[in-house]
């Protein structure tokens, strides 16, 4: 399941977030919403981002 | 978790700076071209980027509590004004001067409140659109939190 978190204070400040999606995929997912918003001023990355994503099950086995 | 982006709001959609207003208790009147304020400034705040005083009083939409819903004074209305420096959106110009009359405890100091259900209800709409559902917390802190999940 994909899931992204939206957080606004009560100064409008807004933050983005993707849960549990390693890799580079989570940009992807929260990019919509981000720019819906306004202008993303600020990218922290979290560790999960440095993850590589699931090798492909294919490669995972075997198969070349 | 792997990133976490911080944004600074843009008010662009007016269908949801309508449902916004709504939200709060407020009305928005599209096409309205003048709100009401105290009428002179006296230059005790900065305006915003790229306004001068001349520009003050006239909006293109307004925001407003209803009519007849506030004893007293009239309360002053909220100017919806494109942007003019050089960012996409809109301003909203408001005189805050004796909480505007009854329209800051609404619209929150800065229009803050106002802001901020802005975002929220962007959020549910894009949300929407991209056929992710929204579960929805507000925390004790005035933080509205929305999970949006596929």
């Amino acid at each position: 399941m994909e899931v992204v978190i939206v957080e606004i204070d009560g100064e409008a400040g807004v933050t983005v977030r993707a849960e549990g999606v390693a890799g580079p995929g989570c940009r992807t997912l929260t990019a919509g919403i981000e720019a819906s918003l306004g202008r993303t001023t600020g990218d922290r990355p979290t560790p999960e981002l440095y993850q590589e994503a699931p090798a492909d099950a294919g490669l995972a086995a075997g198969r070349r | 978790m792997s990133h976490v982006a911080e944004i600074e709001l843009e008010v662009r959609d007016l269908d949801a700076l309508a449902e916004a207003s709504r939200r709060l208790g407020l009305e928005f009147v599209q096409g309205q071209e003048t709100y009401r304020w105290y009428g002179a400034t006296v230059g005790d705040y900065p305006l915003p980027a790229g306004f001068t005083a001349e520009d003050l009083g006239r909006c293109e939409h307004a925001i407003r509590l209803p009519p007849g819903s506030a004893s007293g004074p009239q309360p002053y209305e909220i100017g919806v004004v494109s942007r003019r420096d050089g960012r996409p959106g809109y301003s909203l110009l408001w005189d805050f001067w004796m909480g505007g009359f009854g329209l800051q405890e609404k619209v929150g100091a800065g229009c803050a409140r106002l802001r901020q259900e802005y975002a929220a209800e962007t959020t549910r709409r894009e949300a929407r659109r991209q056929g992710f559902g929204v579960q929805e917390q507000l925390g004790a802190d005035g933080m509205i939190r929305l999970r949006l999940t596929r």
